[in-house]
């Protein structure tokens, strides 16, 4: 009951302090890369995300190769599919040349524009990949095992995913929170006058009406939802609350926090160290010795 | 008297709250706990690719925890990912309505959204990760991709 009551009174003063903070008084949208949350200096940016994964991938054909395996994928670095940052359509479309380009579409970093590379494998080469039913010569959990233990990704003394965790609970917080709705309101004002019926920010990116990025009401419906954000400065207001909640989470979990950001940041360096290994002179400078901070 | 009594008890309350402070847990997270291990049982995965089973490459969304209940294979060699699981053919059910999932990928990872097209919050599923949805999040549910 005490620790309830403790809480309890943690959780209020955490509520009145992010209550307390002034919001941003500038009805400028700020561009992509400037919208940044303070958990994004724990984890790693979807663009470290796929060097981790394609990193992963080099070492299991490398250990597939040694049993005898060869797998249906290669070991070039695969393009960024989707977000190329946690905030870039965490409050709806945020970015107003990909507004002008794809209008709510994602362009060439679409999932849909990208066929899929592999084919089906074989039983043998599965069982050589996750361990099950592979002969002798196979350690325990396969090359799935042994590319995650080379990256360091499941270590003792550390979540790795705790601050994508919380930057889950923060982002639900800050949904319901009385700040945002009221700007969420606002903005879904500011576009009925302009004659489009939408109640949230991601309510347009869902409309069956637009799919490829290519009509002019879907262009003009980009422009506007972007111009009623900046009138009602929905980004900057929804983007204060949540980091708010965040910075309390980070002072409610630091020790924790600090194992999983220097986790994130040894994984990076062994993606990283492995990808120059294979192809120092070609691979994008992104996946090069940048720090654990996302871009 | 009674008041006197009433201020030595809030005293009393204040310093013993105060003494015992509040432990800082993890928050629970999207995924309660993405695994790396076997703890969970998997389900079996088949190769043979057809709807409604779990085949390997597939994100496999599950309405009860623990890779139970109805399942929602969504197969990577159709689409490499899906924008709307609520228009999704077989897979609609799901949408809002997900427990627990398994990445069955083996050379990609998950990314499973809280709204369509891969807006909103995106919880990561390394290759072969799988884990319960935690309470905050479930349900909640709507768009993936690979990558």
């Amino acid at each position: 009951m005490r620790r309830h009551l403790a809480a309890l009174l943690t959780a209020a003063t955490a509520l009145t302090a992010s209550c307390a903070q002034a919001l941003p008084r500038s009805t400028a949208t700020p561009d992509r890369t400037a919208l940044r949350l303070p958990l994004d200096d724990y984890q790693h940016s979807p663009i470290q995300g796929l060097a981790v994964t394609n990193a992963y991938r080099v070492l299991l054909i490398r250990c597939a190769q040694r049993h005898g395996r060869i797998l249906p994928i290669t070991s070039s670095p695969r393009p960024l599919v989707g977000p190329r940052t946690w905030t870039e359509r965490r409050y709806g479309l945020t970015d107003a040349a990909d507004a002008a380009s794809y209008g709510y579409g994602l362009g060439p970093r679409d999932p849909a524009r990208h066929p899929p590379e592999s084919a089906p494998l074989d039983p043998a080469t599965i069982a050589v990949i996750t361990g099950s039913g592979a002969g002798h010569d196979v350690p325990p959990g396969g090359c799935q095992e042994e590319a995650r233990k080379a990256l360091a990704m499941a270590p003792a003394g550390a979540d790795p995913s705790l601050p994508e965790h919380l930057s889950m609970l923060s982002f639900q917080r800050s949904r319901i929170d009385s700040r945002v709705r009221a700007a969420v309101e606002g903005w879904s004002a500011c576009m009925r006058a302009a004659g489009h019926s939408y109640a949230t920010p991601f309510d347009p990116i869902a409309d069956p009406a637009f799919r490829d990025g290519t009509s002019e009401k879907e262009l003009a419906t980009a422009r506007t939802d972007l111009a009623c954000k900046k009138r009602t400065n929905l980004v900057g207001i929804w983007l204060s609350v949540e980091s708010a909640f965040q910075r309390t989470m980070i002072a409610q979990n630091a020790t924790a926090l600090r194992a999983a950001k220097q986790a994130n940041e040894i994984t990076l360096r062994l993606a990283q160290e492995t990808l120059a290994a294979v192809e120092p002179a070609s691979a994008p400078s992104s996946y090069r010795k940048s720090p654990a901070a996302p871009e | 008297m009674r008041r006197a009594i009433i201020g030595v008890l809030l005293a009393f309350f204040a310093v013993t709250l105060l003494s015992t402070p509040a432990k800082a847990e993890p928050e629970p997270s999207y995924f309660d706990k993405s695994k790396l291990s076997t703890a969970l049982q998997k389900p079996p995965i088949s190769t043979i690719m057809e709807d409604g089973v779990c085949n390997w490459y597939d994100l496999c969304v599950f309405e009860s925890p623990n890779l139970t209940g109805r399942m929602a294979d969504f197969t990577y060699m159709d689409t490499t990912g899906h924008p709307s699981w609520a228009t999704h053919t077989y897979n609609a059910f799901i949408a809002n309505n997900d427990e627990s999932a398994i990445n069955a990928h083996l050379f990609l990872s998950a990314y499973i959204c809280t709204n369509t097209f891969q807006s909103g919050q995106c919880g990561r599923l390394v290759p072969g990760g799988y884990g319960n949805t935690a309470p905050t999040f479930a349900n909640n549910s709507e768009s993936h991709y690979w990558n």
